[in-house]
């Protein structure tokens, strides 16, 4: 008896549709469940630590909660109103974005040119990279003692008894309020361009050294291949860069703080210092609460200009 | 469970679970370990000067331990560390009230009622850390706000002693430096050490108070005078250049006979001592229409925990207790300079503040204000409006209509 097979009716075409059909049946109870699960750690984090606070801030912030006793009141917008009559607030506001737009600026000026040396060769250029990495190490409260001494207004103060012994006359640093404010941003600048310069430098190491050889075969100048060749390669970086001097320099609290407390008046005060010190030190919760909401607002802001920056930037040169 | 996907996905959640409920339990702290009983001491005082007693106490109690923290005597820095720990629910287990702290602690409920309790024994409470019949701070000594001079610098200007009159005091800055030297600093970290003796010696004087400030029948404008008057100090005693400068680099700064005054009081003394600089205090000078004054009052008072109980109820009481001893009375006027008002203690005023405790502060001729509310706010603002004003950029009239605004904003 000879077998005969027949190949069962099939419609081809429902066949072709459940192919190009994601198989969801499988997946979800496999690597989907699998996925989800593992996001489960980040999204509680997220939970506790961001969601929670932001939404209990946005609420104090419409209260006189003071953060000692149990007491809320509802105050409308009277915590914001308050922010906007009060000069010493916009001015910490003033400084904030003046330091965080001016350090990024001048850290990313300084910084490309200084990897640019520090991926030649030389003597002591592993002791230099060294060096100018570790001054970025110590804390920035530690940094910020340690240039009070030397910024010392008085006549005694390190930088003036040099100063002085050079005939100069002495310098009210930290006493004049543009001065101190110089002097803040000076010091951030000081800490953080060398580790700016080491992550310019990775990326300088990446460039092929026969783009340059070409490039000086061609007849290009040194400058000519800055701009053409290693420019547009250290696109990527001065995006990650910026991105980090402009959230760093938005938060900054405890360099300025250790540096001058502030002062003098408000010259230095930063919106951070603000939160913390009326917020946690003076106990008005609400106010605190309104300054930070307006403070992420603001942030929002900067840092969305500063992708949209970026982006444009790394498409024109990729 | 063969599925090594549901076997991860399991471990995933348990630790999501564990971090959930770690991060989120207090931080209460076991109370006795070993049978040792650990309480944490948030002091006023130089940690260093402070270490004595605490060796000494705790050689007395072996089966106590203290932690120390400090502020190293910046109070500012001390209120507003303190304040930030209560609201994070960290407050120390031993800590000092203040007046800019005082209000917010005790009517949140936040310091232990200390009445009746046998280590307030022989001390006097300060009616401003009292709340009716109940006592929260344990009141030991009293504190002076004074000029510190070097007596060889004033010396060389042909002075023995610092003038108790504004003009005269200025003449002397004057004298001081035509001769090179500076001749006062102050800290302007916080509320102004010369200005606020001022204002006591012109409410002496005029009979006024602060009353009307505080229950806001009058504004700060009443202080104008003062401000103005004091005003005159900046630039011929006091350089501008203090702006910006530590409370810590100024002490340096006299250590060195690099200045020839700074305000002080008997906290420091035993560092001056060990620098072997020759120096006597003095009241600030009156103003025209004041008295001459010291800054004064009661000493931060030791406050306990309103948590605190069991064994670290017990070990804390008991560590008050030798506080307000005659061994530790000793120790503090020995270390920390602190002039004991305990009866379980007869005070050796130290020589050198002798003349200023005889005739001021036994006098009653000190003061310190003392809001009764917000008195965080208002020192920061203080602080911020002089400094302001020493720069050239505020003047009295709009350094007193901020500090209304700060009170009433």
């Amino acid at each position: 008896m000879a077998l005969t097979l027949e190949a069962p009716a099939v419609d081809i075409g429902k066949a072709a549709r459940a192919a190009r059909r994601p198989r969801r049946g499988r997946r979800l109870t496999g690597d989907g469940v699998a996925s989800s699960v593992f996001l489960l750690p980040i999204l509680a984090v997220f939970l506790v630590l961001f969601a929670v606070p932001v939404v209990q801030t946005v609420y104090y912030s419409f209260t006189d909660y003071k953060g000692l006793a149990p007491v809320v009141n509802w105050v409308g917008f009277d915590n914001y109103v308050q922010i906007f009559n009060d000069p010493s607030l916009l001015v910490g506001l003033g400084f904030t974005l003046t330091f965080a737009l001016t350090t990024t600026i001048a850290i990313t000026a300084l910084a490309i040119p200084l990897a640019v040396v520090l991926n030649r060769k030389f003597m002591g250029r592993t002791f230099a990279r060294s060096l100018f990495f570790f001054v970025g190490v110590p804390a920035q409260a530690i940094i910020g003692l340690i240039w009070q001494y030397i910024f010392s207004p008085l006549k005694t103060g390190a930088l003036n008894s040099f100063l002085v012994t050079l005939g100069l006359p002495s310098v009210p640093w930290l006493a004049d309020s543009t001065l101190a404010q110089f002097c803040v941003i000076f010091v951030a600048v000081w800490a953080q361009v060398g580790w700016h310069a080491t992550l310019y430098l990775a990326y300088l190491q990446a460039i092929p050294a026969d783009l340059y050889e070409q490039a000086s075969i061609d007849g290009a100048s040194r400058r000519q291949q800055f701009w053409n060749i290693t420019m547009p390669e250290l696109v990527p970086a001065l995006a990650v860069s910026s991105f980090l001097l402009i959230t760093g320099g938005l938060k900054i609290y405890d360099l300025a703080f250790a540096l001058t407390g502030g002062g003098p008046g408000y010259a230095t005060n930063t919106i951070t210092q603000q939160i913390i010190q009326r917020g946690l030190s003076q106990f008005d919760y609400g106010l605190g609460s309104a300054l930070a909401v307006l403070f992420t607002i603001a942030c929002l802001v900067v840092v969305l200009l500063q992708i949209r920056a970026a982006t444009a930037l790394t498409r024109r040169y990729s | 469970m063969n599925n090594p996907h549901r076997r991860l996905g399991v471990a995933a959640v348990i630790a999501a679970g564990a971090l959930i409920v770690t991060g989120c339990s207090g931080g209460s702290g076991d109370s006795a370990d070993g049978g040792v009983t650990t309480l944490n001491y948030f002091t006023w005082n130089n940690e260093a000067s402070m270490q004595p007693l605490v060796d000494a106490f705790e050689e007395a109690n072996p089966d106590i331990k203290i932690e120390l923290s400090s502020a190293n005597n910046d109070p500012q820095a001390y209120s507003e560390t303190l304040l930030a720990r209560a609201s994070g629910n960290q407050l120390p287990d031993v800590f000092h009230l203040s007046l800019e702290t005082a209000a917010e602690i005790i009517d949140a409920g936040y310091a232990y009622d200390l009445a009746g309790q046998p280590a307030l024994e022989g001390s006097t409470p300060a009616p401003v850390f009292m709340r009716g019949g109940e006592v929260y701070g344990m009141s030991l000594s009293a504190w002076a706000g004074v000029i510190i001079y070097n007596t060889d610098l004033l010396a060389e200007v042909g002075y023995d002693s610092v003038p108790t009159d504004l003009e005269g005091f200025i003449e002397l800055g004057e004298a001081l430096n035509a001769a090179g030297t500076t001749p006062y600093l102050e800290d302007t970290n916080g509320p102004s050490g010369s200005f606020i003796p001022m204002v006591g010696g012109f409410y002496a004087a005029s009979g006024g108070s602060d009353e009307g400030v505080f229950d806001g029948e009058e504004g700060f404008e009443t202080w104008i005078p003062v401000i103005e008057q004091w005003h005159g100090i900046v630039g011929t005693v006091l350089p501008p250049e203090v702006v910006g400068v530590s409370g810590d680099q100024i002490k340096q700064n006299f250590m060195a006979g690099q200045v020839a005054m700074y305000r002080s009081g008997a906290w420091d003394f035993p560092d001056l001592k060990s620098a072997g600089i020759t120096f006597s205090t003095a009241a600030f000078p009156a103003i025209d229409g004041g008295e001459a004054y010291v800054g004064g009052g009661a000493d931060s008072p030791y406050s306990l925990s309103a948590s605190l109980e069991g064994d670290k109820l017990d070990a804390a009481l008991t560590f008050l207790q030798f506080l307000n001893s005659e061994e530790g009375l000793k120790l503090a006027e020995e270390n920390l300079g602190q002039v004991s008002t305990s009866t379980n203690y007869d005070a050796n005023v130290d020589p050198a503040i002798a003349d200023v405790y005889k005739d001021y502060i036994q006098q009653g001729k000190f003061y310190w204000t003392q809001f009764p509310h917000d008195g965080s706010v208002m020192g920061a603002a203080l602080a911020a409006q002089f400094q302001l004003l020493i720069q050239g950029q505020a003047t009295p009239e709009e350094v007193a209509a901020r500090l209304d605004a700060a009170w009433n904003p």
